[in-house]
């Protein structure tokens, strides 16, 4: 074979197993399941909600949930249809949705009664496609159904209290009755976060949100390769063939990282790179502190801190402001008990402690302490 | 902008550090300086600048000096260091040599300096949030700038019962990345910018070495535009620079800094480039206590490689692998001795009650796959994986090559049995480790899966002798 013609078949080889991928996997996923009743017709869960009267109403065929003054609503489905686990995906139609707001199905089975309840987090595109986790489908009865709504009030979203969310319709059907293209296009749409708290994942497990177009993508790629290394067509062709499937990915990236781009620039264009603005309360609460231990300690620097509270947040920047003198985080009374022999030594005790505070400061026993300072939301106290 | 400026200062005071000490410890043990490509000079300038700074600062630390002290003595030292390159400048020597292919040159640095920019534009907005960052490494850092270098930092059950030492939940860390954190905290309090602009600076010119070490092998122009679209659109490694402050990526920058300058003394062994691989292989316990297992399986492979032929090689292995299974048969060792238990079994290491770990299989495959292939961490990267262990295997490399390929392979496998094995699989289940540790490879893997693609294009170059 001529090298012009190695490299025509290649490329409609390339082309053709691209289909076929597509095709298998597309087949694949509609025969997934088989215990879902195929033949089961949707169940619209739209006027179904059980929402606080006033916060939900229909303008054009367009139902809208009304935030304002709440960061989470919790949506009972009123009548919980018969055996919905019979239907495997939840599809939002017309979703109208912020990046702050997330939406997760909560399920409880007489299983999970006494435990902490089933929850997914799904989609926020505008054609919400959902399909639900193996957990729901393995789920025989459900004794109570969720719809959740939450806004992520916190690190510079806090002016945004009104937000108002809205769809077409909420429905429970057969992921078979879901075009898997459809799918794809809803799941590359989805809006994936800077995951702030730690490095460790760029999409949770729970999420995967780009799988079925990594599927396609990299089983298509793998084949291409075994493709050239069989036809063996000029080495420029196999390099074109792994940028088209990078510019493809790269495409959904570089998308998703424009939007990171105008959702960062919304949330935190008003802060500065310190934390202050977020942390704003925590900073005024240890300058207070550093004022008040430069006021009764003979060597500040050496005084010892230490911060004792439910806020992970609240803890951790709290102490970060304090490094100047040798604080730490402690996690019990007991902990603050092994200190007492230090004169040099300070607590800081936040919320849910602080009603230890507000008479005489008494970690209990005979241990009374100096209160320095009683604020609205600390106390520091001198052992 | 102060931040940018103060980053501008910090990498003039790095390249001034690492070429320095270049000049100076070449010229002192009598070994001929050699001219390098402005890029190179500036990239390796950069990094051993980084690895005298750390070492310049961990050794300060023995001397309990104060803060001003430390400064002077610093500043002295990067002055020496000024003087000496302006010497060995105005004697008329030249420290660089002209690239063959300048306007590619230029694209590639203004495809990097573009793509830092975006990053930079996405991410200098976004507060400090990373959690680590500023709960340990940044608040070490800053707690050495309030009580001196040389504080001492305790656990929190020995804090409570001590009165001087200070409170960090990395006290147990090698403090590299703090160090390197450390002027910045001192000299600027509004750390991202600073830190974002170092991040950007290092894995640029990171980018930079390894498309001239692509060019050398032979690479084609549109290989290493596309060597540049992968480093700069790899979700994950992306990630740990727009929120910066981790250490996993100056590991990554070290490990792969290893290789490349292992195949540049492969090219021409030039007795400085020694030095140079010491000082990187040095560089990695100094970051990350995973620095330890990645240098004694350099140093493994590099024995292995440099110092033996193919069949005392499978001598060695096999040697290995009978002691394995006879060991693993027999059930181990398993010694009471006076300073406490000495167990090297299938079920735990424990040496004296000092170091323990106990082995337990932990089906973690599902998270594994989920962090390697769909969490869209690493792109399409990984699906190379079966034709790169081909090439590595069915191919000839030079030494070189093969010690990297040993290195990596021994190092995924390490991976692999870490999560399977260990209690390490409770980090993989949850995803707080598997990803990390893996980017600590990743830019090594994509060097290696580029020389594979270089190989196609230009067969001859990357063969060598076994």
């Amino acid at each position: 074979m001529t090298t012009s013609a190695r490299i025509v078949s290649y490329w409609l080889i390339t082309g053709l197993l691209l289909i076929t991928v597509s095709l298998v996997i597309n087949w694949q996923q509609k025969n997934q399941g088989q215990a879902i009743d195929h033949h089961a017709s949707p169940i619209n869960l739209t006027t179904g909600l059980d929402i606080p009267r006033g916060r939900y109403y229909q303008i054009d065929g367009i139902f809208h949930v009304d935030m304002t003054g709440t960061t989470r609503l919790e949506i009972p489905i009123k009548d919980i249809p018969e055996n919905p686990t019979r239907h495997d995906t939840l599809v939002i139609k017309g979703l109208n949705s912020h990046p702050h707001i997330k939406l997760f199905w909560q399920w409880q089975t007489p299983e999970s009664l006494n435990t902490t309840p089933y929850q997914y987090q799904l989609n926020g595109h505008r054609q919400s496609i959902n399909r639900l986790p193996t957990d729901w489908r393995n789920s025989t009865e459900i004794t109570q159904l969720n719809l959740i709504i939450e806004a992520d009030i916190t690190l510079g979203f806090v002016n945004n209290y009104d937000t108002e969310v809205s769809w077409q319709s909420i429905e429970l059907l057969n992921h078979s009755d879901i075009n898997p293209m459809q799918q794809l296009a809803s799941e590359l749409n989805t809006f994936v976060p800077l995951n702030f708290v730690s490095l460790n994942l760029h999409s949770s497990n729970h999420e995967l949100v780009y799988r079925n177009f990594l599927i396609r993508l990299g089983f298509w790629l793998s084949l291409a390769v075994v493709l050239y290394l069989i036809m063996k067509p000029p080495a420029i062709h196999l390099l074109l063939t792994l940028m088209l499937a990078w510019f493809a990915v790269t495409a959904v990236y570089a998308y998703n990282f424009t939007r990171q781009v105008s959702s960062h620039n919304i949330r935190f264009t008003n802060n500065d790179s310190a934390l202050n603005k977020i942390d704003q309360r925590v900073l005024e609460v240890a300058n207070q502190v550093n004022n008040a231990i430069q006021k009764d300690s003979q060597h500040p620097s050496a005084a010892k801190i230490l911060i004792i509270g439910s806020d992970q947040f609240e803890k951790h920047r709290l102490k970060y402001y304090l490094l100047n003198h040798n604080t730490g985080i402690v996690n019990t009374i007991d902990d603050i008990l092994k200190t007492l022999d230090n004169n040099n030594s300070y607590t800081i005790l936040l919320e849910p402690l602080l009603s230890l505070c507000t008479k005489e400061p008494n970690l209990g026993g005979t241990v009374t302490l100096k209160r320095l300072v009683l604020d609205k939301d600390y106390c520091l106290v001198r052992l | 902008m102060t931040g940018l400026l103060f980053t501008f200062v910090y990498v003039c005071y790095l390249l001034i550090m690492g070429i320095g000490l270049r000049i100076a410890s070449l010229y002192v043990i009598g070994y001929t300086i050699h001219t390098r490509r402005l890029s190179g000079l500036l990239a390796h300038g950069f990094f051993i600048g980084l690895f005298a700074h750390v070492a310049l600062l961990n050794g300060l630390q023995l001397f309990n000096l104060s803060n001003g002290a430390n400064t002077l003595i610093i500043g002295g030292l990067a002055i020496i260091f000024a003087v000496v390159i302006g010497y060995y400048h105005f004697r008329g020597l030249s420290l660089i040599h002209k690239s063959k292919n300048r306007k590619q040159q230029l694209i590639i640095f203004a495809l990097i300096v573009l793509a830092s920019l975006l990053i930079f534009y996405n991410s200098h907005n976004v507060p400090n949030l990373a959690w680590d960052t500023w709960t340990v490494w940044i608040a070490r850092a800053k707690q050495w700038y309030y009580h001196g270098l040389s504080a001492e930092f305790v656990q929190p059950d020995q804090w409570l019962i001590q009165s001087k030492a200070l409170l960090n939940l990395s006290s147990h860390y090698p403090d590299g990345l703090s160090l390197i954190v450390y002027p910045i905290v001192v000299f600027n309090d509004t750390i991202k910018p600073g830190l974002l602009g170092l991040y950007l600076t290092a894995y640029g010119l990171l980018v930079l070495l390894v498309s001239n070490r692509l060019e050398k092998l032979g690479a084609p122009f549109i290989l290493r535009l596309f060597l540049v679209l992968v480093m700069y659109s790899t979700p994950l490694l992306i990630n740990h620079i727009l929120l910066p402050g981790y250490a996993d990526i100056w590991l990554a920058c070290y490990i792969l800094l290893i290789m490349l300058v292992l195949l540049d003394y492969n090219d021409q062994p030039k007795r400085g480039l020694r030095l140079t691989i010491i000082a990187y292989a040095l560089m990695l316990p100094m970051l990350k206590l995973e620095g330890w297992a990645w240098l004694l399986i350099f140093f493994f492979s590099h024995t292995l490689i440099m110092w033996f032929g193919i069949k005392q090689r499978l001598i060695i292995l096999a040697v290995l692998l009978s002691a394995f299974i006879f060991w693993f048969l027999l059930g181990g060792i398993s010694l009471s001795t006076p300073w406490g238990p000495l167990n090297i079994t299938p079920a735990e290491i424990n040496l004296f009650n000092k170091a323990y770990l106990s082995f337990a299989f932990t089906p973690v495959t599902d998270a594994l796959i989920n962090g390697i292939f769909w969490q869209f961490n690493w792109s399409l990267l990984w699906f190379g994986l079966p034709f790169l262990l081909f090439y590595m295997v069915l191919k000839n490399h030079n030494k070189a090559q093969q010690v990297s390929h040993l290195f990596f392979m021994i190092a995924f496998i390490t991976y692999l049995a870490l999560f399977y094995l260990t209690p390490a699989a409770k980090y993989a289940l949850d995803f707080t480790a598997v990803n990390r540790i893996l980017l600590q490879l990743m830019p090594c893997y994509i060097f290696l899966i580029f020389t594979l693609l270089t190989s196609l294009f230009n067969p001859k170059k990357t063969d060598g002798l076994v």
